[in-house]
C-alpha cells in the first residue's frame, strides 16, 4: 500500500511539472510577426476544439 | 511663405497618416499576439480538464458541463482569430474604426461571454491545482487582451466584476504575468 501511496504521489507531482512546463512554453520570447503569432494561434485553436470534442465524449464509451 | 505653409501641412497631414495607421498596426499585432497566447491556455485548460476528471477530481458530468463550455470557448476563439487575420491582410487601407469595433463585439460575444460561462462552470471545483491554474492564467489573459480595445473599459469592467464573485479565483496582483 506504501509502494501504492508513493508511486500516486510519483505521478501527480510529475503531471503537475508537465502541466507547468506547457504553461511557461507559452511565453513567449522574442517578437513575433503578426502572420506567425495568427498562424500559431489558428494551429492552437483547432486543436482545442479537436481535444474539447474528445473531452466531450470522454467516459461515454463511444470514443 | 505660401509654399513653407503648403509644405508644413502636408508634413502634418503625414504625420496624422502615419500615426494612425501605426496606431492601427500596433493593435492588429496586440490582437494576433493575444489570440496567440489565450489560445494556448485554452488548449492548456481542456488538457488539465481531462487530467482532473482522469484523477478523479471532476466528476463526470462536471467534466461534460466543462467541457461544453470550453468547446465553444474554442470555437469563438477560431471565429475571433480568423476575423483578426481577415483585418490584417487587408492592410491599411481596410483599416476602418467600424471594422475594430466589429473586432471588438466579436471578442466580447466570442471570447468574453463562452469565458466567463466556463468561469461560472468551475464554482466550486477547487481540488485540481493544474485546473484551478488554468483558470486563473485564462482570467489573466482575457483581461490583458481587454486592455487591447483601447477606451473599452466596458468589457474590463465587466469581466472584473463578472469573475470577482468566484472566491476559488484569487487574483494576485503583484504574479500576474503579461503575454502580450
Amino acid at each position: 500500500m506504501s509502494n501504492e501511496n508513493t508511486a500516486s504521489n510519483m505521478d501527480k507531482i510529475l503531471l503537475a511539472g508537465e502541466f507547468a512546463l506547457s504553461v511557461l512554453r507559452r511565453v513567449k520570447t522574442g517578437e513575433m510577426t503578426v502572420e506567425q503569432a495568427l498562424s500559431d494561434a489558428e494551429a492552437q485553436w483547432n486543436t482545442a476544439v479537436a481535444e474539447a470534442g474528445d473531452l466531450r465524449r470522454l467516459g461515454h464509451g463511444d470514443e | 511663405m505660401k509654399i513653407l505653409r503648403t509644405m508644413f501641412l502636408m508634413i502634418a497631414v503625414y504625420a496624422v497618416i502615419l500615426t494612425t495607421v501605426a496606431c492601427d498596426q500596433n493593435q492588429i499585432r496586440k490582437a494576433a499576439k493575444a489570440s496567440d497566447s489565450l489560445s494556448g491556455l485554452t488548449l492548456d485548460a481542456v488538457r488539465a480538464t481531462k487530467q482532473a476528471f482522469e484523477s478523479g477530481a471532476i466528476s463526470l458530468s462536471q467534466k461534460d458541463a466543462l467541457a461544453d463550455k470550453l468547446l465553444i470557448l474554442a470555437r469563438g476563439g477560431q471565429t475571433f482569430n480568423a476575423a483578426v487575420k481577415q483585418l490584417s491582410v487587408s492592410g491599411a487601407d481596410g483599416m476602418t474604426p467600424d471594422k475594430w469595433q466589429t473586432i471588438e463585439r466579436l471578442f466580447d460575444a466570442q471570447v468574453i461571454t463562452p469565458f466567463l460561462a466556463f468561469l461560472a462552470q468551475t464554482t466550486g471545483i477547487n481540488n485540481s491545482a493544474n485546473l484551478s491554474a488554468a483558470i486563473k492564467l485564462i482570467r489573466i489573459s482575457v483581461l490583458t487582451i481587454a486592455r487591447v480595445f483601447g477606451g473599452n473599459q466596458a468589457i474590463t469592467e465587466r469581466i472584473n466584476r463578472e469573475t470577482n464573485q468566484f472566491a476559488a479565483i484569487r487574483f494576485a496582483r503583484n504574479k500576474e504575468m503579461i503575454y502580450v
